[in-house]
């Protein structure tokens, strides 16, 4: 093979690709704005995940843990929240109660 | 601060019987035995392992350590292998046991069933936890420990072991788990709202299945106005504020550590030969009526630990250089002999030309043996048709024991008056 004859088939190969990818890239062009416009949804989707409400029983076991820990670090974190029975504090406390339980069990 | 408790729950079946018990056994000091501290042993490898969450067979081997506290008097129990320098330690060892397989056989067995009911309830497990007693007994700062406790919103569940071999005990309306559960629920209120009670004995030696008992919470308070009651009888009886008042029976009795003095039980011990003595008087020797053996039987579990109990009081006094008329240590029987140096033994046997078939021993091991050896294999499997047992001997049992009663056909009175 000459060198002219492989620089014109190294170029037409050259073409062929780039019209494979401009096929493509349309395809992806394409669908970016609607996988686009789905992501945001799922990323919407994460978060209402994380925000979702935590159930009782995720709060019950670790408070009880802190319960047998300190019992009056318990009943001093019910105080602050108002209450003086666990199943007292309102759901959308639950993660707040969480946290402050996790930082009192590791602290 | 949290003390343990002189009403506790391990007594309770005494003191609240037996109020005037308290005050009788107020500065007798608490003897230990080999028993209880294997017991203690059998705690610390089965609560180390519900917490780390290992099966017991992984401390094949490994020795428990108890010790004491030098200048608390405060118990501990650790593996050898975590023991702090010697040299720096405040505690000394009481005494140490290794983890074999009957331990951990049986130790397992508890966890296996802690573990169930925790998986079956979903509940949070919580292990060797402190109780407060104060509000039942009255004590000031008193608390008890529980071996296992299972929370779940609406159900306390409370499980001890119990690693003796000698007295099943149930649990069903039992004292001790009973102030473990108020304790527990005292503790935990805040976190949960009980409408059940359970109580639960794990006791592997004796049987593998567990004795459980469930309650309401009404129950539970109905329980806890009676150890009020109970507790409050006892302590003004210990303090002088109530004449002292006794009711020896065999529950009560049993791990009473006043029983060599008290007069209450000597009394009914007294009551109850003197009787006998008086029938042999005036009727000659004559098997009574079956109502009365009945009556009798009854009462002799209770005169056999008195006599024990006064045995070991005696023995306790003339070794402590005090003095009991008509009593004396003397040098006991001696022990079987002994080489004092096998090997060197050994070879003064071969130097005498004895002969080998003669100095030695051969014997096949035992069932027991064989089974340690090849337990889990096949090959033990084989063994089976090889091993028998006899039957066991018929013997007395109290009505409420668990085995189903022998039929015996009755047979002719060959025991009439002798």
């Amino acid at each position: 093979m000459s060198l002219e004859q492989a620089v014109k088939e190294n170029t037409e190969a050259i073409r062929e690709l780039i019209a494979a990818l401009k096929t493509q890239g349309a395809t992806c062009a394409a669908s970016v704005p609607v996988v686009a416009q789905p992501a945001q949804p799922k990323e919407a989707a994460a978060e209402t995940k994380v925000e979702e409400p935590l159930k009782y029983e995720a709060i019950q076991k670790p408070f009880l843990k802190l319960v047998n820990k300190d019992r009056p670090a318990a009943v001093a974190l019910l105080a602050h929240l108002g209450v003086k029975k666990l199943d007292g504090v309102k759901t959308e406390q639950y993660a707040e109660v969480l946290s402050l339980i996790e930082e009192q069990l590791n602290g | 601060m949290a003390k343990h408790a002189v009403l506790s729950p391990s007594s309770a079946k005494r003191w609240m019987s037996c109020p005037g018990s308290v005050a009788l056994s107020e500065g007798l000091q608490d003897t230990s035995s080999t028993f209880a501290e294997e017991g203690t042993a059998a705690h610390f490898l089965a609560s180390y392992c519900l917490v780390s969450g290992e099966n017991a067979a992984a401390h094949l081997g490994r020795c428990i350590l108890l010790l004491v506290h030098g200048l608390t008097g405060e118990h501990t129990e650790l593996f050898e292998c975590d023991t702090p320098d010697a040299d720096e330690s405040p505690y000394r060892t009481l005494s140490r046991f290794a983890v074999d397989g009957d331990m951990a056989d049986n130790v397992q067995v508890y966890l296996d069933y802690v573990r169930d009911v925790q998986r079956a309830t979903d509940g949070e497990l919580l292990v060797e936890v402190s109780v407060p007693l104060d509000h039942i007994t009255g004590e000031e700062g008193a608390c008890g420990t529980s071996d296992a406790v299972i929370v779940t919103s609406d159900e306390l569940i409370v499980i001890d072991l119990k690693f003796g071999r000698g007295v099943e005990v149930d649990a069903t309306q039992n004292p001790q788990l009973l102030m473990y559960a108020s304790g527990a629920r005292k503790l935990f209120d805040i976190g949960a709202n009980f409408t059940t009670v359970r109580v639960a004995i794990s006791q592997p030696r004796i049987t593998h299945a567990p004795s459980e008992w469930s309650c309401s919470s009404e129950d539970l308070d109905a329980f806890e106005s009676e150890v009020l009651q109970a507790s409050a009888k006892a302590s003004a009886m210990a303090c002088g504020a109530a004449p002292l008042a006794f009711e020896p029976s065999t529950e009560a009795c049993r791990w009473c550590k006043a029983k060599a003095k008290c007069k209450a039980l000597e009394d009914f011990v007294a009551e109850g030969i003197a009787a006998d003595f008086d029938e042999v008087l005036t009727q000659g020797v004559a098997l009574p009526a079956a109502a009365d053996l009945s009556q009798k039987m009854m009462c002799l579990d209770l005169i056999e630990d008195w006599c024990k109990a006064v045995r070991g009081a005696v023995e306790s006094e003339l070794l402590h250089g005090r003095p009991v008329e008509g009593y004396k240590l003397v040098q006991g029987r001696q022990g079987a002999r002994a080489w004092t140096a096998e090997e060197e033994a050994e070879a003064a046997l071969k130097g005498l030309k004895v002969k080998a078939a003669l100095m030695y021993k051969r014997k096949l091991i035992s069932p027991t043996d064989a089974e340690k050896l090849l337990k889990g294999d096949v090959k033990w499997d084989k063994l089976q048709k090889y091993i028998t047992r006899a039957e066991g001997r018929p013997s007395v049992a109290p009505a409420s024991d668990k085995r189903p009663a022998l039929v015996i056909e009755p047979t002719a009175d060959d025991f009439d008056v002798v």
